[in-house]
């Protein structure tokens, strides 16, 4: 085994590299237009796979002298680019107009935030990377040769040819890696780049052709195919998947055999995070992260996985302190403490990269909308909360995201309502038809899309496109899943509960008034606002009054979806939301919650942004009146804690992770209170009014203390760090 | 119907004791330090303080308050009763009274909320103050009903009671953190208003027990910020247990807009905190003598 402990090297390289990458679009570029021009009347797979030929085969490819692992080649993808690149051109050429066609026509409501949307409809994938380890592209051009051969559908013979070819475009690009190693080999004069290079060759031309046989075969091969599929086909694949249960049999083995140390097998992790970080990290907002690493959880007949992959891969993020892998650590009451423990442990160490999934929650989710529990226990996130199956679900999604609250104002205005009942009816109601509306449009878009890029290569790391003979655009994988995110509950809960107090309980205010003082943005009306923001029960915050109707309204969120569209492609209720609340909330009017106009609307599955002293137990208290398996993504709660240090802190986040895993909480992340958050807080106090800081002998609402001893509370914090 | 006068229940309380605990601040203080952090738990009786931050001008104050003139609120005048009428009315919250009975059927609810999250963090629920012990039959029936559920229990104290009222409470309790101020009863009469003898003796009662203790010394100038005090402290602790763990706070003046909030000015203003370096220099001086001390 050769030394790769040279990180510092590695690290200039890395980003001497991508600091001046060329992504050759000028050469590229015009040899597949004028490809896509020759071919016109051909059928669209022929089409892509023609483009991903001369993006294999043209393109400049790199190999590192000091990093392990090989894909680099640059087929037109920018740096901060995860896939895409070359491999989105046709579709590009293809499908503008459509797409434009789609945003003028929610133009208007995503002004008024109603729906947020982008063109980014082809991301959150997940390949099946235990197939590429067992069988290797080999193996999968040998099944694909099966079904062809006793295939007669004409179509469906396209079909298998495309993948046959797209596999064998893939393994040629692996080969030129070998090829360039040898070269570089003729020159080279450094006894450990030589080491790593003949390494390097030897494994290039093997995998991911053949099955994996050794640690650093399995990793690279993982490596290769992430960055590889995702060029050649133009997708986004966020995803390293279950590293730990698919490494550790080759770690056991490389072990037994004398082929590899343990810090052997971390240093190549650690080289694996520097990359990441390096290629994506910097210019990006720290919290949305280019790829995941899912540790725990089970396999799929459900045993718990906690292994030595799963300590090895934290402490490596311990080690090298890399934000932009995001670890997503799916955790059941059945793991080990040790394994809650190590991932608190990242979570001190104020590295905001931990995700805590409820492993019961996500599967019985999955299964309660149809899937098979065996397909449903090896389930990743696919980006940042994504929820996908490893390889057997296509599930393209966030790009589009709908605006509770915005939807609410527009129920309100058809008024009048004789009751608080029939104005709620007519609430869902309306989320269930704009959700028909936007899922009616959106159809138009992905009709198009077998014709505007098929993805032959993709489609043969999936079961089910091979048995059925179809591509994964025209849903041939095993399950084909979609979901418009439904945005702020939380405001949207406790807006209805405003108007059930205000306007029909209490009657103190008219519907038509409330909404003109709605119209006004509270204008003239700051006390009303104040009682409702401060007197007014909340979803979310421990109160078992506010808890009853919120599970009421959630459940009700969820029976809004689950539509199947004629192909068999199924839309899941979802409440998966990132920094997506504050676009959505710019273009919101001001809400009957007592929320003025453009603030944010609410987070995730986490309580209202407007209002102050939750306690993380008072959330967790009410998470456990929600019933998160109705939704089939992660619904996330974001709970700030105070800084925590030490075993006192440990035993806390402990507690709480092990509480949220009890209460039958979906996803889970923390944000420690830090001084960034808290300057931050200085400057725009109305976003962070729940910030509690402890002061001396006594906590208090940060933004409500002077500019002098917030600053001193910051200086404090500023010491003590 | 047994009930307690306290001036907030603080969940999440992470500081108060070992892991995620619930504080109870039960109002009224037999001590009188001038650099209390906490003016608000020194009479028993409710005390009304207003945040001008959160003061939206509505002026509902001024409507609802019995005694108002012209339209305007009696709070901080002599015709002000505290009947917290302004307080009801003050949706913003910028005026709040500090202090409500509570009924230990309504504190038990309260505490029991987060049952399972002590039991998990090995935390539990303190009791702090003002001076808890100057409810002490109230607490005593509150401990009794917490430990039957196994929630780990703590009083944060100035200990200044008599030992047999103390004693009582002991079988029920799991943790005393207490301070201690000065070792010269003098001078802690002079910036306490009270002297310390019954303070040392209980301290030194409950080492001889071996109960759980953490000592808290907070690091006033003036007053024991020299080299001096300090060691006539360590000694102290030294004789009867090193093992007592001993932590040095440094004063800091972030109380003055609480003060402000009830219409007072904080006497510690314009003091600076001690210096690092002074604060490494107490420590160093507290462990020559042996025992365990830290500071913040």
């Amino acid at each position: 085994m050769i030394p790769v402990k040279r990180h510092e090297e590695m690290i200039r390289e890395l980003k001497k590299h991508y600091d001046t990458l060329d992504p050759q679009k000028e050469l590229l570029e015009p040899e597949m237009d004028q490809a896509l021009q020759q071919l016109q009347n051909a059928p669209s797979p022929v089409q892509k796979t023609a483009l991903m030929r001369i993006l294999a085969e043209k393109s400049r490819v790199h190999v590192f002298r000091h990093f392990p692992f090989w894909f680099d080649f640059s087929a037109c993808r920018d740096r901060y680019q995860w896939g895409f690149g070359g491999g989105a051109h046709m579709r590009r050429r293809k499908d503008a107009a459509a797409f434009q066609a789609y945003a003028n026509f929610f133009m208007e409501d995503q002004e008024r935030g109603k729906i947020h949307f982008t063109n980014n409809r082809h991301d959150h994938h997940a390949l099946n990377y235990d197939d590429i380890l067992e069988l290797g592209l080999n193996g999968l051009k040998t099944r694909a040769q099966h079904f062809y051969a006793a295939c007669t559908d004409r179509h469906k013979q396209l079909f298998y040819e495309s993948v046959v070819e797209g596999l064998d475009i893939l393994a040629a690009l692996s080969c030129r890696f070998s090829v360039r190693a040898m070269d570089m080999l003729q020159t080279e004069t450094d006894e450990h780049v030589r080491a790593h290079l003949i390494r390097l060759a030897e494994a290039a031309k093997k995998v991911p052709m053949e099955p994996a046989e050794t640690f650093y075969e399995a990793l690279s091969a993982i490596l290769f195919c992430r960055e590889a599929v995702g060029t050649l086909e133009g997708i986004g694949i966020s995803t390293y998947g279950q590293l730990d249960r698919m490494l550790f049999p080759y770690y056991q083995k490389d072990l037994e055999n004398g082929r590899i140390t343990r810090q052997e097998a971390k240093d190549l992790l650690e080289d694996c995070l520097i990359y990441t970080a390096i290629r994506f990290n910097e210019n990006e907002d720290p919290h949305e992260t280019s790829t995941t690493i899912i540790l725990g959880g089970c396999d799929r007949n459900g045993e718990i996985v906690f292994n030595e992959i799963t300590r090895l891969v934290f402490e490596a993020v311990l080690e090298c302190r890399t934000v932009n892998v995001k670890l997503d650590c799916r955790m059941s009451p059945r793991h080990p403490k040790e394994y809650i423990a190590l991932a608190c442990q990242v979570q001190l160490a104020r590295l905001p990269v931990l995700v805590f999934m409820n492993d019961d929650t996500h599967i019985a989710a999955r299964v309660k909308y149809g899937q098979d529990v065996r397909d449903a226990r090896l389930y990743v996130a696919g980006g940042c909360h994504e929820i996908v199956l490893g390889g057997t679900e296509m599930c393209s999604r966030a790009d589009t995201w709908l605006g509770l609250p915005a939807i609410l104002l527009d129920t309100l205005k058809k008024q009048p309502y004789d009751s608080f009942e029939a104005l709620y009816k007519e609430a869902i109601s309306d989320v269930r038809a704009y959700h028909e509306k936007v899922i009616g449009q959106k159809e138009k878009l992905e009709a198009q899309w077998y014709e505007h890029s098929p993805m032959p290569l993709y489609s043969a790391m999936i079961t089910g496109c091979l048995e059925s003979g179809l591509d994964l655009t025209q849903c041939g994988a095993k399950y084909t899943s979609t979901a418009l995110s439904m945005v702020a509950p939380a405001t949207f809960i406790d807006s209805l509960s405003a108007i059930k107090r205000l306007c029909f309980d209490e009657q103190k205010y008219p519907l038509p008034r409330l909404i003109e003082i709605l119209e006004k943005n509270f204008t003239g009306e700051e006390r009303l606002r104040q009682y409702i923001v401060n007197r007014l029960t909340k979803y979310g915050t421990g109160n078992e009054e506010a808890d009853a109707f919120s599970a009421r309204v959630l459940h009700d969120l969820s029976q809004v979806s689950g539509q199947e569209n004629g192909y068999g492609k199924k839309y899941y209720p979802a409440f998966y939301a990132h920094d997506i609340f504050r676009n959505l909330g710019k273009g919101t009017p001001a809400t009957p919650d007592g929320r003025p106009a453009s603030f944010p609307i609410s987070r995730g599955a986490s309580p209202s942004e407007i209002i102050s002293g939750i306690t993380p137990t008072d959330i967790l208290r009410s998470a456990a009146h929600y019933d998160f398996t109705d939704f089939t993504d992660s619904f996330a709660l974001e709970i700030t804690l105070p800084p925590l240090e030490g075993e006192s802190g440990l035993h806390i986040l402990i507690a709480l992770v092990e509480e949220f895993l009890a209460n039958g909480g979906s996803t889970l992340q923390f944000n420690m209170l830090d001084i960034d958050l808290l300057r931050e807080a200085q400057k725009n106090p109305d976003a962070h009014r729940d910030i509690i800081v402890r002061v001396c002998g006594y906590s208090y609402y940060f933004v409500l203390l002077s500019k002098e001893i917030q600053d001193e509370v910051i200086n404090r914090m500023v010491r003590a760090c | 119907m047994e009930s307690a006068v306290i001036f907030n229940i603080q969940h999440f309380s992470i500081h108060d004791g070992p892991g995620v605990r619930t504080t109870v601040f039960m109002k009224g203080c037999n001590l009188r330090c001038w650099w209390c952090h906490n003016p608000e738990s020194w009479e028993h009786a409710p005390t009304l303080c207003f945040h001008p931050t959160a003061c939206i001008d509505c002026n509902a104050c001024g409507e609802a308050c019995p005694q108002a003139e012209n339209g305007k609120a009696a709070r901080f005048t002599h015709r002000c009763t505290q009947c917290g009428k302004c307080t009801e009315a003050c949706y913003a919250g910028a005026l709040s009274l500090m202090g409500r009975k509570i009924t230990l059927a309504e504190l038990m609810e309260e505490l029991l909320k987060d049952q399972s999250i002590y039991l998990r963090s090995q935390g539990g629920v303190t009791f702090s103050g003002g001076e808890p012990l100057l409810q002490a039959p109230f607490l005593l029936k509150a401990l009794l009903l917490l430990q039957a559920r196994g929630i780990h229990t703590a009083i944060e104290s100035a200990l200044h009671a008599p030992w047999e009222v103390l004693s009582l409470l002991l079988p029920h309790l799991n943790l005393i953190m207490a301070d201690i101020k000065c070792m010269d009863p003098i001078r802690h009469q002079a910036h306490t208003g009270k002297r310390n003898e019954q303070i040392l003796s209980n301290i030194q009662r409950l080492a001889e027990k071996g109960f759980p203790l953490v000592l808290r010394t907070p690091i006033i100038p003036g007053v024991n910020d020299d080299a001096e005090s300090i060691r006539a402290i360590g000694t102290f602790i030294a004789g009867l247990n090193p093992k007592i763990p001993l932590e040095l706070l440094p004063f800091n003046p972030l109380c003055t807009e609480k003060y402000a909030s009830m219409n007072q000015s904080y006497p510690g203003a314009r003091l600076t905190p001690p210096s690092k370096e002074k604060m490494d220099a107490l420590l160093k001086e507290a462990r020559q003598l042996g025992i365990e001390a830290s500071h913040q």
